[in-house]
This record gives structure tokens, sequence and C-alpha cells, in this order.
């Protein structure tokens, strides 16, 4: 159970939170960008995310990440200073903690980088990523960013993944895809890079 | 359904209290906890004893373990681990199975059962082979000495007394509770317990390192590294006298420099085979630090490493990296120091180029940046990032 309640942090999903059934069409994603959901979907909102699912998020999962501001962490959990007791801050007695967090002047590698660092910190380190393919990439008619990876969580499953992203109007917005090497990824693909190449940004 | 008869009640009466002994029998053999005998090589417990149970505990935690995702693979860094273990233990060696864990923390343990584990972030930390044969020699002192059936029998006597005191002082004093009174005194007297355990692992580890041809005074200079970077990381050893499991790394320092004058220096210098072994997943290591997210900390770790004078160009790539994601005023220019002296240094990776180049194009040095760039790729032919940048190089 240990180990689902890793993976599922690490996805940024909140335990308790229902899922609900998105319907075919148009969704928007917290007012940033609207994608064409090819057929319905379940979804869930998450820590800073919107997590969709087919057969499960363990299985497979689309997390949208929508407009992170310059200075804020990818997950609210992986914010270690937020966490401090402002008491024992106002007082001095700080922890030695620094959190990664997202500047607007990133290049590609420090996104790459921050994607990883923070789904590792939320993953409690126990799960191993291996990076591929940083390339260019032209999101919702912007200059972006995508990578493939590999991650092997604590369940001992092999999952391949892919991100694409893109700072638009000072504001990170990714999404994350990833499935089972074994069958999940290759089929949920050709939807996502549907989903992926419908995107357009909300001040479009 | 018949009323029951006298004859059967007494029969099940006679019953229900005999298998009630039974279960005492079971659940409360638990022998001493104060004059155990050492673990002989090749022992077993008795399947229906307690100890059977904490064993039972511990296999599953195994079990785990063996197929756990941040299990290092590695061979030669198993073998090593295995290899101190089996210079050390001698006849127990066979007994003792290892698991090297992909960990930032810094720890090592060894249980009843021969499970014993150890995390990167302590052999990144050791200095030398020394200083990883003495923490394993103290674990092994916990296992030849039943430090854990111990501290369970100890654990378990103190309740049944605390539950005993709490009832007994409420009868007398009617109304009031004295459990959380009662229950403080006994804890202190548990943690006292596990503190000696520790002096005593101390003693047999250093002895075990000491025969075994390792340097003795590495011992008291682990807590030393400890001391330093706790220092650094303005979280001072608090140690409260009543309340910790262990003794303060201060005292252990002192012991150990003092049992180690005891010791005969080795006759020739010890293995030192960590840094060569640790080599290959040495930049994991360090990239699993900055995760960690303890800024001061793990800086002082990269400054110890980085005169330590083994491969200092990757501890300089990395000590980089730790500036460049903190990104407080001025982080970024310091990160640049870094990544430059790191890309002239013995030992760096080949990112440290790239990221001279990056950190050179955010600062508008378009052609300077280009140059490492090339660089980059000149040494990284498959690199993974080659088509980005390219772009870099066509001026996008």
């Amino acid at each position: 159970m240990s180990r689902i309640i890793v993976l599922l942090a690490l996805l940024g999903l909140a335990s308790c939170t229902p899922f609900r059934l998105v319907p075919p069409g148009p969704l928007t994603v917290e007012h940033t960008f609207v994608v064409d959901v090819p057929h319905a979907w379940n979804a869930v909102s998450g820590d800073r995310a919107v997590l969709m699912t087919m057969d499960g998020p363990t299985l497979d999962a689309v997390v949208f990440h929508p407009g992170i501001e310059d200075g804020k962490t990818l997950f609210y959990k992986v914010d270690l200073e937020a966490q401090q007791n402002p008491l024992l801050v106002w007082a001095g007695i700080e922890k030695d903690l620094v959190s990664y967090r997202f500047r607007k002047d990133m290049s590609e590698h420090e996104l790459m980088d921050l994607y990883i660092a923070s789904a590792t910190k939320m993953g409690d380190h126990k799960i191993s990523f291996a990076a591929a393919n940083l390339a260019p990439f032209t999101l919702g008619g912007k200059p972006g960013f995508r990578f493939d990876y590999t991650v092997t969580a604590p369940d001992g499953v092999h999952r391949r993944g892919m991100v694409v992203g893109a700072v638009v109007d000072e504001k990170l917005s990714m999404i994350d895809y990833r499935g089972t090497s074994l069958y999940h990824f290759e089929k949920h693909k050709p939807a996502v890079d549907a989903m992926i190449a419908s995107l357009r940004f909300v001040k479009d | 359904m018949n009323p029951i008869d006298r004859r059967t009640f007494t029969t099940g009466l006679c019953g229900c209290m005999l298998s009630g002994l039974a279960g005492c029998a079971t659940t409360h053999q638990t022998g001493s906890a104060y004059d155990l005998s050492d673990t002989p090589p090749g022992y077993k417990p008795d399947i229906h004893s307690d100890e059977a149970g904490l064993w039972m505990q511990i296999n599953k935690t195994e079990a785990d373990m063996r197929t756990a995702a941040n299990r290092i693979r590695d061979k030669a860094v198993n073998d090593l681990v295995h290899d101190i273990i089996c210079r050390l233990t001698q006849d127990y060696c066979a007994d003792l199975r290892p698991y090297v864990l992909r960990s930032p923390e810094w720890n090592a343990a060894m249980f009843p059962t021969g499970l014993t584990f150890v995390y990167t972030g302590f052999l990144l930390q050791a200095k030398n082979e020394s200083q990883v044969a003495a923490v394993l020699g103290h674990e092994f002192g916990h296992f030849r000495r039943r430090h854990s059936l111990a501290r369970m029998r100890d654990a378990r006597t103190k309740d049944d007394i605390a539950a005993a005191l709490g009832i007994g002082l409420s009868m007398v004093v009617a109304g009031a509770d004295f459990s959380r009174l009662v229950n403080l005194g006994l804890n202190a007297s548990k943690l006292a317990f596990s503190r000696d355990h520790e002096r005593e692992a101390d003693a047999i580890g250093i002895d075990l390192m000491s025969k075994a041809g390792y340097d003795p005074y590495e011992a008291g200079a682990v807590w030393r590294r400890v001391i330093d970077i706790d220092a650094a990381s303005g979280q001072d050893d608090y140690h409260d006298p009543y309340l910790s499991t262990h003794p303060t790394h201060e005292e252990r320092e002192e012991t150990l420099k003092k049992l180690a004058a005891e010791k005969r220096k080795p006759a020739v210098p010890p293995p030192n085979r960590l840094h060569q072994v640790v080599a290959p997943i040495r930049a994991s290591m360090l990239a699993d630090q900055i995760d960690l997210g303890t800024f001061k900390r793990t800086e002082k770790l990269f400054d110890l490493l980085i005169a330590d004078g083994l491969n200092p160009g990757e501890v300089l790539y990395y000590k980089g990296e730790l500036y460049r994601r903190r990104n407080k005023e001025g982080d970024d220019t310091l990160a640049l120091g870094l990544y430059h002296e790191a890309a002239e240094a013995a030992g760096a990776p080949p990112e440290a180029l790239r990221q001279v180049g990056l950190m050179r194009w955010r600062k508008g040095d378009k052609d300077g940046a280009r140059e490492y760039f090339r660089r980059y790729l000149g040494a990284t032919p498959g690199a993974f990032d080659r088509e980005i940048i390219q772009n870099y190089l066509k001026g996008a």
C-alpha cells in the first residue's frame, strides 16, 4: 500500500479527492489553456495539477501543470519553506531547507531538471528517473520544449513518460504523460498526442 | 438449545484457563533483556520464541528490500560492502546479507536476522574505507550482542511495570492518573538502555576494525565529520540527556579517540577501495544530496569532499548546481564560477561545460556560450540534448 501512496504522491494526486468524468470536447485547465479531449476521460484535481487517467493512475496518467508562477514550486508539497512553522521563522529558528522553484528565465535544461527533481522529491526519493531526447517543441503556438523519460517507482513497474511544456506570460505550463512500458503508454499515446496538438493558451 | 450443565461448564472453564495459560506461555515468553549471550555464527531462534516473531517481521522487510526500486545493483559496490563486512566479522560472514540502497540519508543498520542495509548517503560522506568499516563494525556489535532483542524485551518489561504501577497508584490516590508520569520515567530508562547499547557497539566496532587492519582513528573521525556538517547547518547535536537514543556525537568522538589510542595502528596501509568502487554511482549520489533540499548541510558536505581531493571537478559541478537551484541574489554568478572551475578540474562531467554555456547565454555572452556548447558536444557525442544545443549554436 505504501508503494501505491508514493506513486500517487508522485503524480500529485490528492488522496481523498473524487474523480469526475470529463466528456469529449474542449477542456479548459485552470483558466490557462484549452485542450480538446477526444473521448470521455477520468479526471481529478491534485496538488497544483490536474490528472486524467483511462485505466487508473498507476497504469496511465496525463498530468496538466497549468500556469506555474515565477518563484513557485511545481507542487505545494515540495515547497519546504512554506511548510516551516511561521513562529519559529519569526524567531529566527529556520530549518536548513531550500526549495527548487520555477523562475521565468529558466532554460529548457533547467525546466527538465525542475520537473525531475520535484517528482523525485514527491516520490520520497524512492523513484528513479532517466531523461532522454530533450528537444525544442512548439506548444500552443509558443516555443517550448519536450523530453522523454523512464521511471521506476517502488512498485517495481517500469513506466515510460514524456513531458511537453512552454513558458508563456512568465508562467510555466507542462503536460506530463506516463504509462506502463509494457502496454499502457503506447495504448493511450495517440489520444494524448492529439490533445497536446490541440492545446491553445487562453489569452490567445 | 439445551441449558448447559454443571460438568460441561466446569470442563469449559478449565479449558479456558488452560488455553489462557498457554497464551501467556507464548506471548510472555520473554527471557531476560540483560544477560543475553552473544549470537553464535549460524544462529536461528527457536520457532516458538518471541525472538522468532522479531525475525519474522524483519524477514518481511528484507523481502521488500530484495526487490526495492532504489536498491543499488552495481556488483562492485555490493561486493565491496560485503567484503568489508566479512573482513570484520569472519565466521559470521555467511549470516550477513548487505543491501545498498539509493537514499541521500546518512544511515546504515544491521538487524538480528543478518539483514544489513547501507544508504548511499553514508557511502558518499565516508572519507575512506576505514570509516565505512567503523560504522559496519558498530552495527555488527548490535547484531552480535543481540541488542534489538534486548531492547524489545526491556521495552515490554517496562511497559508491564508502567501498566501495573499506573493502576496501583491510581487505586491509592482515587481519581488520579499517574500513567503519564510513570511512562515518562520508564521511557527515560528504556532510552538510557539504548544509549548503553550504542556505547557497547562502538567499543566492539573499533576492536573489530582494528583487528581487520583498518585505521582505528577513523572511527572517531566519522563523528567529527558528522559534527562539522551539523554545525554548518546551524543544527548542532541537540542532546536531551534523558530522551536521546544515542550518546552525543562529541562523546562518541572522544570515546572512540581514546579507544583508538589503545589499539595498534595498522602495520600496512589499510585497504581503501571505496572511492574507486563508488565512482560510477557518485554523480547520482551527489545529485540526490541536492534533492534533499538542505542547503548548508549539503554545501558543507561538498566542501569536505572537495577538500578530500577525489574527483574535485565532479563535486564542484554539483556545488554549482546547488547554488543554481537555490537561486538567491548572486547565486547565478557563484554557480557560473563553480561550473568554470569544475570544467577545468579533474573528474568534471561534460555537463559542467554545458552549464557554463547556458549561464553565459543567460547573461548575454552568446559567443562565449557557443564555445562551451561546442566543447560539450565534442565531449558528449551521444548527448541526449544535442538537438536543443544545436539550436543554441544556430543562434535561436
